[in-house]
Order: C-alpha cells, then structure tokens, then sequence
C-alpha cells in the first residue's frame, strides 16, 4: 500500500511517499498526486522517501519521469533520506547523483530556493 | 479470517478494523466451510494449522464444492512441503507469522484490488525443484513471489532480497513485453536450488527481442547517460520504463538469455 502526503515548506512542495511503490496501481496513484503539482506548481519539488519501503523499476521511472518534467521547466527535485534498499537500487541504477539525493530537508529546500534564485 | 490463535485473531481484526476493513473470524476450518458454502466473501485470510479441518483440508473441500475465493495463507509454518501445496492449492498469496502490520494491510488491500487471478500450473513441487506456469497479469510477480521466497528462507537477508528482487524484475518483463499482459498467456517459471547454488529460469510466451534493438531499454545506455534510453521511449510513445533489466544484472552473479531472447536465466552462488 502506497501512502501521499503533501504539504508545503518555504514554498516548496513535500510530498512524503510511504510503502511500496511498484508497477501497478501505486505508480499511478503517485502520478495522480504529481500531475497536478507539476502543472501548477512553482517547479520546486521534495520527495520524501523516509518511510518508502521497497520500490521496483516501475518507481525508480516515476521518479524520473518528475526529474525530467521538473527539469524540463527550469524547476528542480531532491529525493529525500531513501531507507539503504532504495539507495542501493538508485546508486545501481546510477541515478542517485543525478536526481539530487540528501539526507536533510531544510538543506533539500534551501538547496531549491538557491537554484531558483540563481535561475532568476 | 480462520485463525485458532485468539490473541493473534484479535491483533489482526484491530489492525485490519483499524485500516477500514470489516472481518469475520472462526477458529477452525469446519467452521470456516460452513460459511464460506453459505455466504460470499472479497478474501480469506487462512491459517494452515487448525483444530477439525486444517488449511489445505479446507481448500480441497472448497474446490470439490467449485468454490474458489481468494486466500491469503497467513500461517507460522514456512516449511517448503506446505507452502507448494498452498500453491497446488490455488492459494492467492502466502504471509508468515508474525506479520508487520503495514504488511499485512499491503497484501490485503492488494489482493482485494487485483483482477481475479487466473490459476497458476504447477509442473513440478519439489523443494529444490519447483516449475511453474503463471498467467501474464500485473501482479503475478509478487503474487509468485510471496510463495517462492519460503524455499530461500534459510539464506542471509540481502541474498533474499536481491534473489527476489531480480526476479520480480525479470518476470515482470516477460509478463508484459513477452506476454503482453494477456492472462491467456503463460510465463514459465524454474526454479532449481542445489548446495552452491540458486537458478531461476524464466521463459516468457513472445517471440523474443534483439538487443541492438533495445535503445528503448537503460541496459545500453552510454556511461555518464543513465537516461539516455528515455528519449527513444518518448518519441515511441512507450511509457516510462527500462531499469528492470539493468537492475537484475546488479543483484545476482550470472544473467543469461537464450538466441532468441524470450528466456532468460539466472543465477545467485551461494558461496
């Protein structure tokens, strides 16, 4: 079972993702949670992966799919605190450096809110 | 749920009561024909080992009446023998005590969810033999899984998980690349364990696929590229997709697929 939260920190959007996400009916559940902060939001996007417990391809291309939207649009993700078995399968997949992982949320948004800022 | 065990029958209702379901309990398999023959339930959350009729007495008795609803095992006894008859059996999915209560709320809400599972063959069930044939649908590879995974139970965690995790990849690719999706279909499953070693074979119902074709797939992505192969995807109009393969590579120690590529083998030493 898959589980959303979303709330918002300095203008940044949260959205913790607990449980198992995997090809099926978590993916699009998380995709339904995404759409519509990508399309209205202000590009700057923290995934909190702290309770997420297992995830398969099927995740790891959800959350790429958002980089490269977020990406796309001048906008910006950070994946935070994945537990060592999702780590393991971003650093496998060699993912981990380029979707932005960190271990800290205020680092993840000021890290956000400095890339915009630069951007203009 | 049947369930002789009254204190865990309890902490499972309070768990399941709490993530909004409604349980019905009995303490032994007669009791649990009786009512599964009068009323009709969304699953079955069986334990194996019960007073007057045990879980697979149960089974048998349902499938001679032509009834078959969905069923959970959630049993302590993880022993090779009883988890291929739960196979046999048509069981759904198989959960050992004790159970981490997200845990148990995932499975539920899953199989209540899941399109009605089409039967899964069994070809041969030894412990260290086990063939199967599983129809093409989404869940299937958690579904077979959850059986599998008691046949490893004696191994270190990481090799659990990477095994199951390379597996779960591979077989969903040869679900819906080989298989399309369609229940009609069947993946054949092996799985073979000696003394050094565990091997998983997986033949799926396609005609097969050329590597040099696969740019829609992260395996042949360039160093310093790791989604490279999403463009290709995207100007094919194929969803998000391709890390399956690169992952199982990772997780065992050999992965090998036949001239035509709709059969793949692989293998996790244990030594």
């Amino acid at each position: 079972m898959l589980s959303l939260n979303t709330r918002t920190v300095r203008e940044v959007t949260v959205v913790a993702i607990g449980g198992r996400l995997s090809a099926g009916d978590a993916v699009t559940q998380l995709r339904a949670v995404l759409t519509p902060i990508l399309d209205g939001g202000n590009g700057r996007l923290v995934l909190d992966l702290s309770d997420l417990r297992y995830m398969d391809s099927s995740g790891i291309e959800e959350l790429i799919g958002t980089f490269q939207t977020l990406r796309s649009r001048n906008g910006g993700l950070r994946l935070l605190k994945p537990n060592s078995k999702v780590k393991e399968l971003l650093d496998l997949t060699k993912l981990s450096d380029v979707l932005g992982v960190v271990d800290d949320e205020d680092a993840a948004i000021s890290g956000l809110l400095a890339d915009a800022e630069a951007e203009g | 749920m049947v369930e002789d065990d009254p204190t865990f029958r309890q902490v499972v209702e309070s768990i399941l009561g709490q993530a909004g379901y409604e349980t019905i309990s009995v303490e032994d398999g007669a009791q649990a024909l009786e009512l599964i023959v009068r009323e009709s339930f969304d699953l079955v959350l069986l334990d194996i080992w019960l007073p007057k009729m045990n879980g697979l007495e149960l089974l048998d008795r349902l499938d001679a009446r032509g009834l078959r609803p969905k069923v959970v095992i959630l049993t302590g006894d993880n022993t090779s023998d009883t988890v291929l008859e739960t196979v046999k059996a048509d069981a759904y999915h198989y959960l050992v005590k004790p159970i981490e209560g997200k845990v148990l709320i995932d499975v539920v809400r899953d199989a209540l969810v899941a399109p009605s599972p089409g039967p899964i063959e069994v070809i041969s069930a030894k412990s260290n033999w086990v063939e199967l044939l599983v129809p093409c649908q989404i869940n299937a590879p958690s579904r077979v899984r959850s059986f599998l995974q008691h046949l490893e139970s004696d191994l270190p965690d990481d090799t659990r998980e990477s095994v199951g995790q390379a597996f779960q990849e591979l077989l969903m690719n040869a679900i819906e690349w080989g298989g399309e999706l369609d229940p009609g279909l069947k993946v054949r499953i092996s799985f073979l364990r000696t003394a050094r070693m565990l091997m998983y074979r997986i033949l799926d119902p396609g005609i097969g696929f050329r590597p040099d074709e696969l740019g829609h797939a992260a395996v042949g992505n360039p160093e310093g590229e790791p989604f490279k192969h999403m463009t290709e995807r995207e100007e094919k109009g194929i969803r998000p997709g391709g890390f399956g393969l690169v992952m199982a590579r990772s997780l065992v120690d050999e992965l090998i697929y036949n001239e035509a590529h709709n059969e793949v083998v692989f293998v996790k030493y244990l030594d």
